[in-house]
């Protein structure tokens, strides 16, 4: 895996939150691509490679995906159904990363087989060592099926 | 009832009241010890002493307690002094007894025997006398003067005075008659004719009667000590006397013969025959009752002594008249009346009994029509009552009896139900479960079940139901008796409230998230433009400050939406009437900076309609969808909206359309979700569609959106029923 450009497929309607992560992924220089869309349908576009994400060499399959909930369009919930029951995507590491820490969501997330799910911290030095830890664990620590 | 038997026991303790003392005088004479009396008779024994004799011989006097002894009169011996002496307790004489009482004796009349005087004058019959007026200057025989009172009343009243005549001394013999040395004789008329008769002489007799003095004649009397002392005696005595009387008027020769037989009398039975014959004239036996007595005669009598200046005028009979002292109940009269009154009572009580009687007939008669008729109006109300009530057989489940509530809602007939049981209208239950559901209540375990379920229709439509069923055993046929009530509302109730719960839940769920989420951002960039600061990086600084900006805005516009949204429908409406037009072209008005911004063209296509409803909300409808088309207009060359209705048939259909960038049909419902927003991109809190749902609904209306797919417009369609109600042409239509 050494050497291999690593993807992170970031789905976050709300930009201020996506440059957050953005700047602290980049800060640990944990990621090559981070690919941030802003809504549910989005994302599967993307997962499937449809329309413009249809060329697999600008659109690779993620090596995880970063999803929030409450995303226009499709539910991102929707989202995590839909990569979890399909065999293709199934194997991508899904976590949650939301504003919400309803326990109606958190149970509704791991019946779905979400991976994690982290609650976004208002303060930033919670968020900064939240976010590294994310990149560290999932993507150093963690050992990772091979993803096709 | 009460008073019924309080009459009967009141009757009866009258009877014994008044029958008692009865029972206990006639005890009183069965006594076997007898008490000894004399009475003092006048003369010698003879017929003028008959009941006498008869009341020894029948045993009255036995009967009534008494052992009499008679004692004959003695010469020169009073028969009233011999009473006043107690040598005889009663006895029989004359008008001397008047004139003793007159002079102040004891004496008390008891009763006359004699209604009329025995004392008369006898002359010859061949004599020139023929009225008293024709013995002046005549040597006339009279008898003692108080027995003679009579007879010389007779003389005064025809005018003639003692002065006139020659009155010779009496000797009780009719020698001198006979002989003619005298004229007249003051006789005894029961045996002195005889006498004379006896002597072959006619006579004629100048009787007082025939002269206006009427007197009573031989009188049973005794004594006030006597009547003081022994007044219950003084009555057996009188009564049995008075029916010894009796006895001898009816059996005079059966008299006359005891008087010859036992009595030592000188008198030959034709002798006494006569004298029973004129006693009996005198006695009046079948006219007047033996031994009546008038004291308005005795004071008549009196009369004639004051006239005969034999006693002063101031005289008092007080005393004189004999009163039975009976108890009231003995008297004749106070006995006729006690039976009147004990007949009344029996009437009387009867009577009540009777009343009595038909009153608890008629009281159980009209209960028992009372309770007809309360069953009766109990069994119309139930079968009108909107409740659904169903009676049907325990072994056969048939129905037996479905009210109208139940006939109307099913929509069977009750003869087409007599075919079918419960389970023919209950989908949920089959024969086996519904008989295990029911059997608690068939075994008594429990008095009711009480359960939801479905009841379906005759067309194949269900209705949910609350069933209330219970037995009823005591019948001659067992019956189940279920009470339904058609609960479709209160479903559709809890539904709409578990609705309105999970909207709400919804709502503070949206909240919470869409409130922190600008927060977070806020938060998390003061602690970068901190940072950015310090290395004086410009670039990160404006970056910073920027998505700080927008998140504050973000969240500004979010509390505008929710206090907006919370209004609707909480405040106090003001139900005006609005007309279409007026409502399109004041939206427009609002709206139009951003729509001559955007150059959008806007089509009205007018009708004449009346709206009833709030200004503020109705205005909001129009107002947001404009704003929403142009928010979602996108690059269009050309962008329009169109405002119209659509009125078919009296149910007007309004919209607003646009050739924006259209809406996928998988979308057509999220997007009137509340915090649901499309495109990221676009301002707004996702609260527009939603705040207009929100007010069509208020109106029981409902919107929905139509699209012939992303970048071809859309189309958002509503209705608004309440706002027509009252819209004259729509009443028109018979809505």
């Amino acid at each position: 895996m050494e050497g291999n450009p690593i993807t992170i497929l970031l789905v976050e309607d709300e930009d201020a939150h996506a440059v957050i992560v953005k700047r602290n992924l980049k800060d640990f220089k944990l990621a090559n691509t981070i690919i941030h869309v802003k809504d549910g349908q989005a994302a599967l576009d993307y997962l499937y490679r449809r329309d413009a994400y249809s060329d697999p060499f600008s659109s690779p399959r993620p090596e995880l995906i970063l999803l929030d909930l409450r995303l226009p369009k499709v539910d991102g919930l929707e989202v995590l159904k839909t990569i979890k029951t399909d065999p293709e995507l199934v194997r991508i590491p899904v976590v949650i990363m939301t504003t919400s820490s309803a326990e109606k969501d958190v149970t509704q997330a791991y019946d779905n087989y979400a991976n994690s799910y982290l609650v976004k911290p208002l303060d930033l030095q919670q968020f900064m060592p939240m976010l590294e830890s994310i990149g560290f664990y999932w993507l150093i620590w963690n050992q990772s099926p091979n993803i096709v | 009832m009460q008073i019924y038997n309080k009459l009967c026991y009141l009757t009866i303790c009258s009877l014994i009241f008044i029958f008692a003392p009865l029972t206990q005088a006639n005890k009183k004479t069965d006594s076997t010890t007898l008490e000894p009396i004399s009475v003092q008779l006048r003369y010698l024994h003879q017929f003028q002493f008959a009941g006498f004799y008869a009341a020894i011989d029948q045993g009255y006097y036995k009967e009534a307690g008494l052992d009499v002894t008679l004692i004959e009169a003695k010469l020169g011996k009073q028969t009233v002094d011999e009473v006043l002496s107690g040598n005889a307790q009663y006895g029989q004489t004359q008008t001397d007894l008047l004139y003793a009482r007159l002079q102040g004796k004891p004496v008390v009349a008891l009763a006359p025997i004699f209604q009329h005087s025995l004392t008369a004058l006898m002359v010859r019959a061949d004599s020139d006398i023929f009225s008293p007026h024709d013995l002046i200057g005549k040597r006339v025989m009279l008898q003692k003067g108080d027995n003679a009172i009579n007879t010389l009343a007779m003389l005064h009243n025809e005018g003639v005075e003692l002065s006139d005549i020659e009155v010779v001394k009496q000797s009780y013999v009719i020698d001198e008659l006979v002989d003619e040395t005298v004229d007249a004789m003051g006789v005894y008329i029961i045996n002195r004719p005889f006498l004379l008769n006896k002597a072959g002489i006619d006579y004629r007799i100048l009787n007082p009667i025939n002269y206006g003095i009427d007197f009573y004649g031989d009188t049973l009397f005794t004594t006030e000590d006597e009547i003081k002392n022994n007044p219950q005696r003084v009555e057996r005595f009188l009564q049995a006397t008075l029916r010894g009387w009796q006895y001898a008027m009816d059996h005079s020769s059966e008299i006359i013969n005891l008087i010859s037989t036992q009595y030592n009398t000188k008198e030959s039975p034709e002798h006494l025959a006569f004298e029973a014959q004129t006693i009996k004239e005198l006695m009046l036996p079948s006219l007047v009752e033996i031994g009546h007595m008038n004291p308005g005669r005795w004071r008549r009598m009196a009369e004639v002594f004051v006239n005969q200046r034999k006693i002063p005028a101031n005289y008092s009979l007080d005393g004189f008249i004999y009163t039975p002292d009976k108890p009231w109940y003995k008297q004749l009269w106070s006995r006729y009346f006690a039976i009147a009154i004990i007949l009344l009572l029996v009437v009387t009580v009867l009577f009540l009994y009777y009343w009595q009687l038909s009153k608890r007939l008629k009281g159980v008669i009209f209960q028992r029509n009372v309770a007809e008729k309360d069953s009766l109006r109990l069994g119309h109300v139930l079968e009108q009552s909107s409740n659904e009530i169903y009676i049907f057989d325990v072994k056969t489940l048939r129905f037996l009896q479905v009210n109208k509530g139940g006939r109307d809602n099913l929509g069977f007939s009750m003869e087409e139900l007599y075919e079918l049981t419960p389970l023919d209208i209950k989908p949920e239950y089959t024969l086996q479960t519904f008989s295990e559901f029911i059997c608690p209540l068939q075994q008594g375990e429990i008095q009711q079940l009480l359960f939801e379920t479905l009841h379906r229709r005759k067309n194949g439509s269900c209705y949910p139901v609350e069933v209330r069923l219970q037995m009823y055993a005591a019948a001659e046929r067992p019956i189940f008796y279920a009470i339904i009530n058609d609960i479709t509302d209160r479903k559709r109730i809890d539904k709409e409230l578990l609705e309105k719960n999970a909207e709400l839940e919804q709502f503070i769920y949206m909240i919470s998230h869409d409130l922190k989420s600008p927060l977070v951002t806020v938060k998390t960039f003061l602690s970068y433009l901190t940072q950015d600061i310090e290395k004086s990086d410009s670039t990160r600084i404006a970056e910073d400050i920027g998505f700080m900006g927008t998140a504050t805005d973000k969240m500004s516009r979010l509390l505008d939406d929710l206090l907006e949204f919370s209004r609707v429908g909480r405040q106090a409406k003001n139900i005006i009437p609005i007309s279409f037009k007026q409502l399109t072209s004041d939206a427009l008005q609002l709206t139009a900076g951003s729509i001559s911004e955007k150059k959008i063209n806007v089509k009205v296509n007018v009708i004449n309609l009346t709206l009833l409803g709030d200004y503020s909300e109705l205005i909001q409808i129009w107002q947001n969808l404009i704003e929403n088309s142009i928010k979602y207009m996108g690059t269009q060359l050309n962008p329009t909206i169109e405002i119209g209705v659509h009125d078919s048939i009296g149910k007007p259909i309004f919209y607003v359309r646009d050739n924006g960038i259209g809406i996928d049909s998988q979308f057509y419902e999220k997007i009137f979700e509340i915090f649901e927003q499309l495109n990221p991109g676009v301002e707004g809190s996702g609260l527009g569609l939603a705040l207009i749902k929100r007010i069509v609904e208020l109106y029981h209306g409902k919107i929905y959106v139509e699209s012939k797919g992303p970048g071809k417009g859309a189309c958002f369609l509503f209705t608004l029923p309440e706002t027509l109600i009252s819209n004259p042409q729509e009443n028109d239509d018979g809505r």
